[in-house]
């Protein structure tokens, strides 16, 4: 799983060495980059990267610029200066200025954004999002200054200052952003990762089979409306599995089909299809799959069956990466509500936990209750 | 049918509810013949468990008949009687393989929830909030019982409800904080708490070899059972513990410290101050002024078991004591299947008889009154049990 804090250099030296090792299958690639779970031998690897990367941030300081975290949080406190300089001094800016009525409520909104703002950047691991924040703020006070400048009754020359002071901040702020982004591969590309595990108690060739069969998985995945294995060219023909892959040992496995058409359900009812295909599967290790390049919202995943330390159950990894729509900004402000789709995959991981352990998912609905207006007796 | 519901903070009404049905193929449901009110039901009532909502049915402590079994439920049948476990287990966890089973890992349904406050979710529970499941309780006429064939107990002996009952909470749990108690013999156990899990902690000690056990209280009428049980008795509010407590050990302190009262503890003067004071400004959750005592009064090198409840983040626990003098904590919801056969050989062989709790019998209509005289210990009350 990416981490922001590695060098790009690392993530695209991963890429091409990933891309190497899959020259070699049959199977062709379909979608986006359909990057390989990375193994163990390799994780460890990543962590000594992940150590080295901290503490040259942690000394970097000193001696070189400060670093964008640095910046950010500075600007946080400056943040929380000036929303509480607005907000107490509210009165005296706009009487300043000269539009003593018209500058009040507005320079008391600023103080409530400037602090919500600083506090989005000094309480955040990953300062980007209210950083973003701080620049749309600043885009908003330059629109009220223009604003300003143009009533008969304002201190030209006053709100002239407050402006080139805003303008200055504002170039900070821009300064600040683009370097925060540019050392998150993840902002840069538009895209999110979300990685979830969970240990469950039975062997990895039957949780792999169990997530195999594709049709299983509304059973565990409650927003997945139903799954449909089809084949290559979308007709939904029962058919025989394809050539190819390292099923060919398993004689008691059955055959899977490789693509498959998915129907979640979103908000309001609504539907939305797409088609993935499988283009990693190695039985009781791993399961790699794309959406087709024409799906509605382009991702990958893999899922990877680990043996437990102690030999008895089984570890079972969620990677999952994806293009939210709108971009940069999005990726950046989506970040901010990870737990979101975090949270989907994590309940899914238990729900199939429950599956695999007991048998079924455990469940209150249609319990009795005192909720429905019952009569006292 | 009847069952008792949680209308709000401080109003527990009994109101007519649909019958239950099976909604798991390892469930079973039981029609309920006895079942009690709980301490941590208080806590419930007086709104100290969040995720409470109108309408839930409480109660964690019942048995009855098996009325209807789902397809999956291996060892019991329609027409067996059982005592019910408040803690649901699904015995093939990772915890539940381990006799762990108030930690189980599959019979939450809110699972998140109970994360975001505990760091994992533990297992689920009967009548006990949204917290733990959400599951419907047993203060009603008919219960659905999930994993019945872990959860539940047969009784095929010809004892009364009342000598069995309490094999569904308090009995394994004063056993379980007898047992996290380390008891050796000669040893001398403190119990802060009369009430019905102190009252039968005692007896578990001495059963486990404790040569003294010293009972702390303020009501005169559970001083008096306690002592009838064989302890020494403290008054907390006629005398100071900590001193006497050095006194009764000759300056050593007991050897194990028992918390058998939970988050809503009483104190005497500016402490009991402290802590509801930020109880109601939500500074603080729980008021574990028991807590702090057990560790300070606690031997060096002793332990300190806790049964009773706490469900927050608490405040000014004395750290450095508790780390400087080498104290073990041992703690936990019970483990109650774990303790179903034992506890129930040893009632057959009359070794510990837990009625002698039982100070008011009534009928489950009559639910919102017992628990207005339980809260308040009105009526020398140690323990209601009800019958539909």
């Amino acid at each position: 799983m990416a981490d922001p804090t590695k060098t790009t250099k690392t993530r695209k030296r991963r890429r091409e060495s990933s891309a190497h090792e899959l020259e070699g299958e049959s199977r062709p690639r379909g979608g986006s980059s359909g990057r390989k779970p990375r193994k163990r031998s390799e994780r460890g690897e990543a962590d000594q990267e992940v150590a080295e990367n901290a503490s040259r941030k942690r000394d970097g300081g000193s001696s070189r610029r400060p670093t964008p975290e640095r910046v950010a949080r500075g600007l946080g406190w400056l943040s929380l200066a000036l929303g509480v300089g607005s907000l107490l001094g509210a009165r005296r800016t706009a009487r300043w200025i000269g539009l003593r009525r018209e500058a009040l409520t507005p320079l008391r909104l600023v103080g409530v954004r400037e602090i919500a703002t600083g506090i989005g950047l000094l309480a955040a691991r990953r300062p980007a999002a209210a950083q973003w924040a701080r620049v749309g703020g600043d885009v908003v006070d330059l629109g009220l200054l223009g604003a300003a400048l143009s009533s008969r009754r304002a201190e030209r020359g006053r709100v002239g200052a407050l402006t080139a002071g805003v303008a200055a901040i504002t170039a900070l702020d821009v300064a600040c952003v683009r370097r925060l982004t540019a050392q998150d591969p993840d902002a840069r590309s538009g895209r999110l990762q979300l990685s979830r595990s969970i240990a469950i108690d039975r062997p990895a060739i039957d949780l792999y089979a169990q997530w195999r069969d594709l049709e299983n998985l509304p059973r565990f995945m409650p927003f997945l409306s139903s799954v449909r294995p089809t084949t290559r060219d979308g007709s939904a023909e029962g058919g025989e599995a394809r050539e190819g892959g390292q099923l060919g040992s398993e004689s008691s496995m059955p055959s899977f089909e490789w693509n498959a058409r998915f129907v979640a359900k979103g908000p309001m009812g609504l539907e939305t299809e797409w088609e993935a295909e499988i283009v990693d599967d190695v039985p009781g290790e791993v399961i790699a799959w794309c959406s087709t390049p024409d799906a509605a919202l382009e991702h990958s995943g893999a899922v990877q069956f680990e043996p437990t330390p102690d030999q008895r159950g089984t570890l079972v990894r969620v990677e999952i990466e994806y293009q939210p729509p709108g971009g940069l900004i999005a990726a950046s402000l989506a970040k901010l509500f990870e737990p979101g789709p975090a949270w989907v995959i994590q309940d899914s991981l238990r729900r199939f936990k429950q599956l695999m352990e007991v048998g079924e998912i455990v469940t209150t609905e249609g319990q009795p209750s005192g909720r429905e207006g019952g009569a006292s007796s | 049918m009847k069952a008792t519901c949680w209308m709000g903070k401080k109003h527990v009404e009994v109101v007519d509810v649909p019958e239950p049905e099976l909604l798991n193929r390892r469930d079973a449901i039981v029609r309920v013949t006895s079942t009690a009110i709980c301490g941590s039901d208080l806590h419930l009532l007086n709104g100290f468990i969040p995720t409470m909502q109108r309408g839930d049915i409480l109660g964690h402590e019942f048995m009855g008949e098996i009325v209807d079994v789902g397809p999956d439920v291996r060892n019991r049948r329609v027409g067996d009687r059982v005592v019910v476990s408040f803690t649901i287990g699904c015995g093939e966890c990772f915890f539940c393989r381990r006799e762990l089973y108030s930690c189980c890992d599959n019979s939450n349904p809110n699972a998140w929830m109970a994360e975001k406050l505990f760091g994992h979710a533990t297992a689920g529970a009967f009548g006990y909030s949204h917290l733990t499941g959400g599951f419907a309780g047993g203060q009603a006429e008919y219960v659905r019982v999930p994993f019945a064939d872990v959860g539940t107990v047969k009784i095929e002996n010809g004892l009364a409800d009342e000598q069995v009952l309490f094999l569904s909470d308090i009995l394994p749990t004063a056993f379980m904080a007898a047992e996290n108690c380390d008891i050796e013999r000669g040893d001398t156990v403190a119990i802060w708490g009369c009430g019905p899990v102190g009252q039968l902690a005692i007896r578990c000690c001495f059963l486990l070899g404790a040569e003294r056990v010293i009972a702390i209280d303020r009501i005169p009428e559970r001083l008096q059972m306690a002592s009838a049980s064989g302890a020494e008795c403290i008054h907390f509010e006629d005398q100071d513990v900590a001193d006497q407590l050095l006194q009764q050990t000759g300056g050593r302190g007991p050897d194990a410290c028992m918390d058998a009262v939970g988050l809503e503890a009483h104190a005497p003067g500016l402490v009991h101050s402290y802590d509801r004071m930020k109880q109601a400004l939500m500074l603080e959750s729980d008021r574990p002024y028991v807590l702090r005592q057990a560790i300070l009064a606690c031997r060096n090198g002793g332990t300190v078991s806790i049964p009773g409840v706490y469900g927050g983040f608490d405040d000014k626990i004395p750290m450095g004591a508790m780390m400087n003098k080498g104290l073990t904590i041992k703690t936990g919801q019970t483990h109650v299947p774990r303790y179903f056969g034992s506890l129930l050989e040893r009632i057959e062989r009359g070794d510990i008889d837990a009625s002698f709790v039982i100070t008011h019998r009534l009928r489950l209509d009559e639910a919102a009154k017992g628990y207005e005289i339980f809260s308040r210990k009105q009526d020398d009350c140690v323990k209601i049990v009800m019958t539909p």
